[in-house]
């Protein structure tokens, strides 16, 4: 499991990469809930670590035009990002799929993986469900997917699927031979359900910030460190999750 | 007991490296399409990537015939049923 986090310029990248992430992800939080960030923000990340630290670029919500959407796809492969999310909530089907495939085309040449993205509570917004996720991701050949929330106010990805459906969507995933990514609001606390999942990716941001805030705080390498410690115990089997899980399913 | 016919193996697979895409989405690509009767080899760092490999042999009726561990490094070979 690979630990992803957040980032919104340089300053925040180094931190996390010094904290032990595998992969920073490039965002805007000044633009909605899940923006993309500036070219030359990207660029600086990208130029600043070596390629065995995956930069990826997040587009966010993505507007109902495959036009607009390939050529940020583009931008981000031209930009050298290891993985560009593309993502989706008042969109349908048929449209998230063509998006989609005009993606995978523009980012031919590069060596940028596409990740097909959708929210967990995006039935709050009146949006694509998020477990068409994976056949959505299957069918536009994508390289991976990610589930994420848009919801920030404390309520986190638990909160809207259960752990038994997002083990089988996440199985479902790497079935398809796609990497499984989750993220939304996630926690310290999460860590023996998420261990359980065993998604390929595990993405944070205000878990790793100072005062726990994903907004007002910025990413402190202390917190990353803490985190990926904790994480490699329940890899590591020194915490057994699976032994854990059955102790409470006992009580 | 009696032994096993020989097994085609169709290659490894090294979940150990740094790559995002896991264990079972390159175990899918090696043996999804492969002939009954196929083998591969997995070689997995953590616990939870081996739980992984056990749950989708049992999900998808194929057999794990041997495990062992190489220093930190867990090797699975897997085979898949002739009759999954």
């Amino acid at each position: 499991m690979m630990l992803m986090v957040s980032v919104q310029d340089l300053r925040e990248a180094e931190q996390a990469v010094r904290g032990g992430a595998d992969i920073v992800d490039v965002k805007n939080l000044k633009e909605t809930i899940v923006g993309s960030n500036f070219p030359p923000v990207i660029k600086e990340v990208r130029n600043a670590f070596p390629r065995n630290i995956h930069v990826s670029v997040t587009l966010g919500a993505v507007p109902n035009q495959a036009g607009t959407v390939a050529l940020a796809v583009y931008g981000a492969g031209a930009l050298g990002a290891t993985s560009v999310k593309v993502g989706f909530v008042n969109t349908d089907y048929d449209t998230a799929l063509r998006i989609l495939k005009e993606s995978r085309k523009a980012l031919e040449g590069f060596d940028t993986k596409l990740i097909a993205a959708t929210f967990a509570d995006s039935h709050l917004y009146g949006g694509l469900p998020a477990e068409h996720v994976v056949a959505l991701g299957a069918e536009s050949k994508s390289d991976g997917i990610l589930i994420d929330t848009l919801t920030k106010d404390g309520r986190n990805l638990f909160d809207f699927v259960p752990e038994k459906k997002l083990g089988e969507l996440v199985s479902a995933a790497k079935e398809n031979r796609m990497s499984a990514a989750l993220s939304g609001s996630l926690r310290l606390e999460n860590l023996n359900t998420l261990a359980r999942i065993n998604p390929d990716i595990v993405g944070v941001r205000g878990a790793v910030c100072t005062n726990g805030d994903r907004e007002s705080g910025h990413v402190a390498a202390e917190a990353v460190a803490r985190l990926k410690s904790e994480l490699q115990k329940r890899m590591s089997g020194e915490i057994d999750v699976y032994a854990l899980a059955k102790g409470a399913a006992a009580v | 007991m009696s032994e096993s016919p020989p097994h085609n193996l169709a290659g490894t697979i090294d979940a150990t490296s740094h790559n995002c895409k896991g264990v079972i989405a390159g175990l899918e690509a090696l043996l999804g399409d492969a002939p009954p009767g196929t083998s591969a080899v997995a070689l997995v760092g953590d616990v939870l990537s081996r739980h992984d490999v056990h749950a989708w042999c049992d999900r998808r009726g194929y057999r794990v015939t041997l495990e062992e561990r190489r220093g930190n490094v867990i090797a699975l070979t897997i085979v898949k049923s002739r009759d999954s």
